[in-house]
């Protein structure tokens, strides 16, 4: 069953915001990341998933159900956590808990008091006498608290610190092997890399690219170092156009077949190589830094 | 249930406040009362009112026997009707839009509740509070008059006065706390709420006293809810059911405006 689909999804603000027939497909259990710069349209995707804002065109679906016109519906198995955490200042995070779990039946207490003491939160005080950070925390907690089928999480660890960053994603992790979709729009791009299965890239409100993260990585080219003598080094830098040496080293980027490159190099006596993965956050600039479309 | 109850926690701080502050003017009021006799204030006013253009005497409430308790307390009850009106008013335009404004709908709106069920909460909890509110402060009235009574005083005709005065102030409030709930379901900037039903109040406040000018302004009164419930024309000749009727009915439209503006609208947080 397809956790999230959305069909020609569009809402659009006019001066070309907003978001453009989007098609997405997260299927059930997928933990799936949602990538693109300020103003791409990613809290706009997740606004329109939460009927927080109704589309101007297409529709979205959670679980099969109509997300405009079975909202409450869906809403009783999704959690939220937005990326900027605005609730009731005036009520201490203990009420705000206990409101937030009035929402669903059979809340599992030990649960939410596990959760509390895993990201340290100080239940007595005021929401808004805490820090962002701890506000963060206690988003965290109210979206988990009935271990939803669906996670939806705009920017999760802005705010977190590394530590709790790592417990956030240890109990995303778990509820993840539990059978719940994490839908995470993100501008870390290493913890979609390392978290997520999936990931859409979105630029201007259109969808630029959806692949399996490993699949972004493996098909992007490669880079390389070489240190070696100074007339086998310019040798190289005459094949490989674009390669920069500096300090004796000669660094290019290298697509294809990597066989081909390994036995040209190991004809040369080098002094040293190195072969580096490119990171999904090179393959997010390729679509963002000017750099064209080569790899969509 | 959880978000009404969570709406009365949450609004309470708001009404005991205009609550103290409202008794505070009543006991103001009604400690002034004795005054008018001993001061010969009375007879001051006559001397300034008779100097008055007979239109000028309307607005001002015309030729009232100050030292009798009904009349007196009619009069100066307008100050309570505008001070119920705004603060109804208030209520009803914070309702939704500053769940938007302070952007704890984004918390709100993530459970699983309907648009409905969200209004419906917060107009019954604003509904009880009001509700509870006047009638604090009827019995206030009620009892601080039987304290200040004086010879002359009819305490059963005060006291059916004053109930009905309450009854059309009541209503009146009603009816801006509808308008407010309106605002507040339709206007996207929710600061700009409560600065709109305060704005349309003294607007309609001040057709209403144009309404006192001249007869062929007379008309004008229908458009100022809160002469619909005149504290002096109620007193001495009780409550005008069509104006009641009236207020009803735009208050129950306005309620269902509401609901439809909110079930359509976008929540920019």
């Amino acid at each position: 069953m397809k956790a999230i689909e959305t069909c020609q999804l569009t809402k659009n603000f006019g001066l070309s915001k907003g978001v453009f027939d989007l098609n997405l497909c997260v299927e059930e259990g997928e933990r799936f990341g949602f990538i693109g710069p300020n103003g791409a349209g990613k809290s706009t995707t997740i606004k329109l998933l939460l009927n927080m804002i109704y589309p101007t065109s297409g529709a979205a679906f959670i679980f099969g159900m109509d997300c405009a016109k079975e909202s409450a519906r869906i809403k009783q198995g999704v959690g939220y956590v937005p990326s900027d955490v605005r609730m009731y200042k005036n009520f201490k995070v203990k009420d705000l808990l206990d409101y937030a779990a009035s929402f669903y039946q059979d809340i599992d207490r030990a649960y939410v008091e596990e959760l509390v003491k895993l990201f340290e939160v100080d239940i007595s005080r005021k929401f808004g006498q805490l820090s962002f950070g701890n506000k963060k925390k206690v988003s965290v907690i109210q979206a988990l608290m009935h271990r939803p089928k669906l996670i939806l999480l705009d920017e999760p660890s802005n705010g977190l610190d590394p530590i709790m960053q790592e417990r956030l994603f240890d109990v995303l992790e778990r509820l993840s092997q539990d059978g719940s979709t994490v839908f995470m729009s993100s501008h870390n791009l290493d913890e979609v890399q390392r978290f997520c299965q999936k990931v859409a890239i979105i630029r201007e409100g259109k969808l630029v690219r959806t692949a399996e993260t490993s699949e972004i990585s493996l098909e992007r080219p490669k880079t390389i170092r070489i240190s070696a003598a100074a007339d086998v080094l310019s040798a190289l830098s005459k094949q490989y156009t674009g390669s920069t040496l500096q300090n004796g080293v000669l660094t290019f980027t290298y697509q294809g077949d990597i066989g081909v490159l390994l036995r040209q190099l190991a004809a040369l006596e080098l002094t040293d190589v190195t072969i580096s993965d490119v990171k999904l956050a090179d393959a997010f600039m390729s679509y963002y830094g000017g750099r064209g479309n080569e790899y969509v | 249930m959880n978000m009404f109850k969570y709406e009365l926690k949450l609004n309470c701080k708001t009404v005991l406040i205009w609550l103290i502050v409202c008794i505070g003017i009543l006991l103001f009021l009604f400690a002034m009362f004795p005054l008018m006799e001993l001061l010969g204030i009375q007879e001051l006013i006559d001397n300034q009112l008779s100097q008055m253009p007979p239109e000028m005497q309307e607005i001002m409430g015309g030729q009232l026997n100050l030292t009798d308790l009904c009349q007196y307390f009619s009069s100066e009850f307008l100050y309570m009707v505008m001070a119920f009106c705004i603060f109804a008013g208030i209520l009803g335009a914070n309702a939704l839009a500053r769940e938007e404004y302070d952007g704890s709908i984004e918390f709100l709106y993530a459970k699983p509740v309907t648009r409905t069920q969200i209004l419906t909460a917060k107009l019954t909890a604003r509904f009880v509070l009001f509700t509870v509110f006047l009638m604090i402060l009827t019995v206030i009235s009620l009892g601080m008059g039987y304290v200040v009574r004086n010879d002359q005083t009819d305490f059963s005709a005060f006291a059916k006065g004053t109930l009905l005065m309450h009854v059309g102030a009541y209503i009146a409030g009603l009816f801006f706390l509808a308008v407010g709930m309106l605002i507040s379901s339709t206007v996207k900037k929710g600061n700009m709420t409560i600065g709109l039903i305060i704005g349309i109040f003294f607007v309609t406040y001040i057709i209403g006293s144009a309404s006192g000018l001249m007869e062929e302004l007379r008309f004008l009164e229908w458009f100022a809810p809160a002469y619909y419930a005149n504290p002096v024309e109620v007193m001495s000749d009780g409550l005008e059911p069509l104006k009641m009727a009236v207020l009803l009915v735009a208050s129950v439209g306005a309620v269902a405006l509401s609901y439809r503006q909110y079930n359509k609208k976008d929540f920019y947080v």
